[in-house]
């Protein structure tokens, strides 16, 4: 029995179990510590299973139960119908404990699907085809309620339609997205691939942890699975009463080290059943994200990636007070603001580093605060409201002047009377020091040719083409690149265009 | 990607037999190397300037349609809302209110309803605004004389 045991950390470097497009291995968890890794076909049901595993641990058939996802498995149930992908963790719990029996008799008074055993596994395809449907639906319900909700706002209707809801459960590592289409329910951004990978719905107890937890109900919308969920269930734990699930998502893919890690989900990404087109290109994708407003309107991922990285480029993205700095249906609908800032993962590592940078800037800059000048620096600051313009950042000692963000001066602003130089007196000048001087005196005057202020708030603006009339980028003053004075007619019919 | 994969839609219905445009906006010319850049002929029908036509160049941006195109006229007009140069301020692409879901067929639509309907109260060319708003009969004689000397030939049909 020891050489099935293995520990919970090495499971799935041990095994190769993807000898056979059927033969699927699944790990059956009893506790943390003790699992056992078993190999079988897809068609066999799971009472076959319980064999199996009752072999390897040593005890009888009859007393094993198996949970996924909050729910036990019905002995005469193929395993297929349960759309098990290989390398599935099953919790596992012996019926000696008395409490998991009564749960069983309550939940089977709640009407969970009881299906007439399939005694033949050849049976004719209709038959069979049938059954899986059937079983589908039951998983819908447990895994993929949460369109519902969806369905109810008039959002998006993703009702099921018979032609997409037979499971694929082939492994294609290399279209990890298009696999299980129509199947998949939820999205996740998983770190570990780096990428948006389908998601699979998981429970824990809330208490304990332990994942052989029965739920009473299967969740309906979002908010039955967030961690106020009014859901409650039974650990099946001799030694633990609580009541509360835990639900998370984790990434579809095998993990090595990480098959418990969780992922943040992308809820708006769905899969594209009812074949919309994407409102930019106009092609009808298999993943789309549906936008949280009236009508819903879906770009394709693609487009997405390529909106938010426009909008980012010319800094277009809103600090939205519920959801952070985020962007609105490309449409312009009302309330249409992406509501998890995650999906902005998209756009790649690189620029979702700049976002999160433009996001933590135009939070200063919303509350008040100043972003310190000196080059690489751009610390957040918030100066204290008095009397004094000297600004001083805290991380690299730079001292500015609060209202025309150039070094820190004394006199009135623009006559660029540094304190610093006052200090050369005493130094003595080396030839690379003043070489230095030269060039940065350079960039300065090429920043003044190139650039002017806007008459708002100050921020040095680069014009690159188009009409004279400027649209602040940061506080959206409307200017005058020749009056740099705010917009008005008489610049309208006098120099619109220089 | 995107921007060539929905331009070749919208060409496919502009060039179409069913296009509400095909009388208005005609001989569009795309270069097969590059369809970022369209030229076609605005052909008005209200006076004055539908005693001739107009050449046009509509370029879209790579990152199309996320930002909006542009439109210039290449050849001559006498309208308070088109400069000497071409250009012409069309709120429709206007940076600030472009949305990604609006096609070509409705940029030029609203262009031609410019055309047919100055807005002297947001001109690019003051003189003209003026003289369209204090002397209209001057300005569409002004107008007329203009195009039947400087505009395209209308197609014959």
């Amino acid at each position: 029995m020891a050489s099935n045991t293995v520990s919970n950390h090495g499971l799935a470097a041990t095994l190769d179990c993807d000898r056979h497009e059927n033969t699927i291995c699944l790990f059956i968890r009893f506790t943390a510590h003790t699992s056992y890794a078993v190999d079988v076909s897809v068609d066999v049901s799971v009472r076959d299973l319980k064999v199996a595993v009752a072999e390897k641990a040593g005890l009888s058939a009859d007393s094993i139960n198996l949970v996924l996802a909050g729910q036990k498995l019905q002995d005469t149930d193929l395993l297929k119908s349960y759309g098990i992908g290989s390398h599935t963790v099953l919790h596992a719990f012996c019926l000696t404990d008395q409490r998991a029996a009564t749960g069983d008799a309550r939940r089977s008074d709640t009407g969970v699907k009881t299906l007439h055993p399939v005694s033949d596994p050849s049976a004719t395809n209709g038959r069979r085809e049938r059954k899986d449907l059937e079983i589908t639906d039951d998983l819908h319900n447990l895994h993929g309620g949460l369109d519902s909700e969806l369905g109810n706002r008039g959002q998006h209707n993703l009702e099921r339609s018979t032609g997409d809801s037979t499971p694929q459960t082939r492994h294609s590592p290399n279209n990890a997205l298009n696999r299980l289409q129509g199947y998949y329910r939820f999205f996740v951004y998983c770190k570990l691939c780096d990428g948006i990978r389908p998601a699979k719905l998981r429970l824990v107890c809330a208490g304990c942890g332990n994942g052989a937890f029965l739920v009473d109900r299967g969740p309906a919308n979002w908010d039955d699975i967030s961690t106020s969920t009014t859901i409650s269930g039974q650990c099946t734990s001799k030694q633990c009463q609580c009541t509360q699930p835990k639900f998370y998502l984790r990434c579809c893919e095998r993990h090595e080290g990480d098959v418990d890690g969780t992922a943040v989900v992308l809820k708006h990404i769905n899969t594209n059943r009812r074949r919309v087109e994407c409102i930019a290109c106009g092609d009808i994708a298999s993943h789309v994200l549906i936008f949280p407003c009236g009508p819903g309107h879906v770009t394709c991922l693609n487009c997405f990636r390529q909106y938010s990285s426009v909008c980012l480029n010319e800094r277009r993205f809103t600090e939205h007070e519920r959801h952070g700095y985020t962007l609105p249906c490309p449409a312009g609908c009302q309330d249409s603001y992406i509501e998890e800032t995650h999906h902005f993962l998209l756009m790649g590592k690189e620029n979702y580093e700049r976002y999160k940078n433009f996001g933590a800037e135009e939070f200063v800059l919303q509350n008040g605060g100043v972003l310190c000048p000196a080059p690489g620096c751009g610390m957040g600051l918030f100066p204290e409201d008095d009397e004094t313009r000297l600004v001083k950042c805290g991380e690299c000692q730079f001292e500015s002047c609060k209202d025309c963000r150039a070094e820190y001066h004394t006199g009135s602003c623009g006559q660029m009377e540094h304190l610093a130089s006052s200090h050369a007196i005493d130094m003595g000048i080396t030839d690379e020091m003043a070489e230095r001087a030269c060039w940065e005196q350079q960039s300065l005057s090429l920043i003044e040719e190139t650039t002017k202020q806007c008459p708002n708030c100050q921020i040095k603006t680069e014009r690159s083409g188009g009409c004279m009339h400027m649209v602040c980028s940061r506080c959206e003053c409307e200017w005058c690149w020749i009056c740099v004075q705010p917009w008005t007619r008489d610049c309208m019919a006098q120099h619109w265009f220089g | 990607m995107a921007a060539t994969r929905r331009l070749q839609k919208e060409l496919g219905d502009l060039l179409s037999e069913d296009s509400a445009l095909k009388k208005s906006f005609r001989d569009i010319i795309v270069d097969e190397s590059n369809i970022l850049l369209w030229r076609g002929l605005i052909v008005p029908h209200m006076p004055p300037y539908n005693k001739g036509a107009f050449k046009i160049e509509i370029s879209f941006p790579a990152e199309y349609p996320f930002k909006p195109p542009k439109v210039i006229f290449k050849t001559k007009i006498y309208h308070p809302n088109i400069d000497e140069k071409g250009q012409v301020c069309l709120p429709i692409i206007n940076p600030e209110n472009w949305k990604p879901a609006t096609k070509t067929d409705q940029v030029v639509n609203s262009l031609l309803a410019l055309i047919n309907d100055p807005e002297p109260e947001h001109p690019l060319r003051g003189d003209l605004a003026e003289e369209y708003t204090k002397d209209r009969k001057k300005f569409l004689r002004n107008a007329e004389e203009f195009t039947k000397k400087f505009s395209e030939k209308r197609p014959a049909d």
